[in-house]
């Protein structure tokens, strides 16, 4: 199981190297551009190059989007390798800050991880769908992320151990506008420190 | 202050009259109101400069985002009517009538070395009245302010009142890295980056005098509340506790309102950020945020969860009363107090989406006012007449700019990322 996660894992990696553009040598000599007369074709080529300015900018923000999924994928890596355990996110309704009670085996188990491994610190990061302002997805998050502590606290952690953050809407799981990924947002994430 | 250079945009010859068609008014409740229609032929010109016909373009566009208008295409206009001088007796308005145009703007531009000179003379093509008339000057790269004024003055010959081309925007961009607070002109022109952090940077509100800048920032990995002075950047106030805190707005040059979610409780703060003296507004179990105040500080809107989904109340702060606005739906958020003190406008959730709707200030009359989408951030403009709001639709979020009843949205044209929370500055 382990190692087709592995795999998986170095599948993602490489296919995103693959994707990433690289850049192409030119020379000096190839590069000189058709001198430009003055007037219309000015603005013509300034109207260009906003295009292409605005072009590289989406790029970016593609790359970024690939960056940003390598430093997830590096994420959960380093956290198997310190040999902390994944443990699943918990899931809210629209709206609500109420942990399920099917959640319960769950908090026991994050628990006893926690009463065995007396040196860990817990963060519980706070996350909303996009079907919300982002300022009262803000407050929401943090109810999430508190009411997850709350239950942990009273499974017997020391709430000192325990770190709460709230990203509102801001780092989706799911970038998609489907209701499977809203649900897939509507989330408590679990993070040993 | 993002320091304005209002280069001599001079008034020699200014005159209005009352137009012979009735002003156009808004009433979001009553009747739809009625656009005039209005030409702006090409402005002559002592040369073919380019400039005039980026200013002519500008003008057609601010008065097509005005809400009020019709602007006649250019491919109406034949070359007697574009070839006609701009003098009253030089114009025959039956032309102009025959094509159902009721406003006809000429201009005449010069260009002296770097400096501009826009004569503007807009008339009542019914009976040839001279409506209004300004000498604009500027210099060659002011070009886009003095479009935006003369704008402004248009709307209010015929309105009775300014327009807000000329207004800025501050808004959140999501670039490289992160989300950045930015400022810029309606029309996108003069775009300036007020926050540098590379990281989430969100709810940006900027003190009256324009000398701070408040938000809350992930910089340094947790919501954090900070205040710096825009032009040295440095930072005047901060607030690192634990939980949530965002930045509302502000109640005069130094006090800001925010609200800090943590523990049990929320609690709606006002801190003077150069004494650092804070006052609670209201604490309440579970959830406060969004609060906003009317012009005379005496009302509060603000959204709480206290029956159990978000919805909007009003709060008489002298006496503590506190009215529940909202019923329709379990999602209310992000109230805006119209300038006035009469409507509010608010976020609310429909199937699926979330719009953005109108009430009156006692929560009669209710209205979607988009279609589709999330739609957030709802502000009123100064002048009370337009929502600026974030938009987005499974795509590229951006802000977007609409009257009041809902009519004539139009998009503004920001960044190449994803823009949001918007904010209108004068």
């Amino acid at each position: 199981m382990k190692l087709v996660l592995y795999l998986l894992m170095a599948a993602t990696l490489f296919v995103a190297c693959a994707c990433s553009p690289k850049p192409v040598y030119v020379p000096i000599s190839e590069r000189a551009s058709q001198p430009t007369e003055p007037g219309t074709q000015v603005q013509e080529s300034q109207a260009e190059r906003d295009r292409q300015a605005k072009e590289r900018e989406r790029a970016a923000i593609q790359e970024e989007l690939l960056q940003r999924d390598l430093e997830r994928q590096k994420m959960l890596q380093d956290q198997m390798k310190k040999g902390a355990p994944i443990f699943k996110d918990i899931l809210f309704e629209f709206n609500s800050y109420t942990v399920a009670p099917d959640y319960q085996g769950l908090i026991n188990d994050v628990a006893a991880w926690l009463a065995q491994n007396q040196n860990a610190k817990l963060t519980v990061e706070g996350h909303c769908d996009e079907r919300g302002t982002i300022e009262y997805n803000l407050a929401l998050g943090e109810k999430r992320a508190e009411a997850v502590k709350n239950q942990l606290v009273k499974a017997g952690v020391n709430g000192d151990r325990i770190k709460t953050i709230s990203y509102g809407k801001e780092m989706p799981v799911d970038p998609g506008h489907t209701e499977e990924a809203w649900a897939k947002n509507r989330r408590a994430h679990l993070k040993i420190d | 202050m993002i320091r304005y250079i209002w280069l001599v945009v001079s008034i020699c010859l200014t005159f209005v009259v009352e137009p012979a068609f009735a002003k156009v008014s808004l009433d979001i409740y009553g009747q739809s109101y009625k656009k005039i229609t209005i030409a702006t032929p090409p402005f002559k010109s002592d040369n073919g400069t380019k400039v005039k016909t980026d200013m002519g373009d500008l003008l057609a566009k601010d008065l097509d985002m005005s809400g009020f208008f019709i602007v006649a295409p250019k491919t109406v206009m034949d070359k007697e009517l574009t070839d006609e001088g701009i003098d009253k007796k030089e114009i025959r308005f039956e032309n102009w009538r025959s094509l159902g145009i009721e406003l006809v703007c000429k201009g005449l531009l010069q260009t002296q070395g770097r400096g501009l000179t826009l004569e503007i003379y807009l008339y009542d093509s019914s009976d040839g009245t001279l409506l209004f008339a300004k000498r604009y000057r500027t210099t060659e790269d002011e070009w886009r302010r003095l479009v935006h004024r003369l704008a402004d003055d248009i709307i209010q010959a015929v309105t009775g009142e300014r327009g807000i081309m000329s207004s800025r925007v501050l808004f959140v961009s999501s670039g490289r890295q992160g989300k950045d607070v930015f400022v810029s002109d309606l029309d996108g022109a003069n775009q300036r980056k007020l926050t540098d952090y590379g990281k989430i940077t969100l709810s940006p509100s900027l003190s009256p005098d324009g000398k701070y800048l408040a938000f809350t920032s992930f910089k340094e990995g947790r919501p954090n509340l900070f205040v710096i002075d825009v032009e040295k950047k440095s930072e005047v106030y901060a607030n690192r506790e634990e939980g949530v805190k965002v930045p509302s707005t502000w109640l005069d040059k130094r006090t800001l309102v925010y609200t800090h979610t943590s523990g049990k409780n929320s609690t709606i703060y006002a801190v003077n950020i150069e004494t650092k003296e804070k006052r609670v507004i209201l604490r309440q179990e579970g959830i406060l945020a969004s609060p906003n105040f009317s012009t005379d500080g005496k009302r509060m809107v603000f959204v709480s969860d206290m029956y159990g989904s978000p919805q909007i109340f009003i709060r008489d702060l002298a006496s503590g009363e506190t009215k529940r606005l909202t019923y329709a739906g379990n999602y209310n958020t992000a109230p805006a107090l119209s300038p006035k003190g009469d409507l509010i406008a608010y976020g609310c959730k429909t199937d699926g989406a979330l719009e953005i709707c109108v009430m009156k200030a006692d929560g009669s009359e209710p209205r979607i006012l988009t279609d589709g989408g999330v739609n957030d951030s709802p502000q009123f403009s100064p002048c009370g007449r337009y929502i600026l709001y974030s938009s987005g639709n499974g795509k590229k979020a951006g802000i977007y700019l609409m009257l009041h009843n809902g009519d004539n949205r139009r998009a503004l044209s920001l960044t190449a990322g994803e823009d949001t929370q918007p904010k209108f500055l004068p």
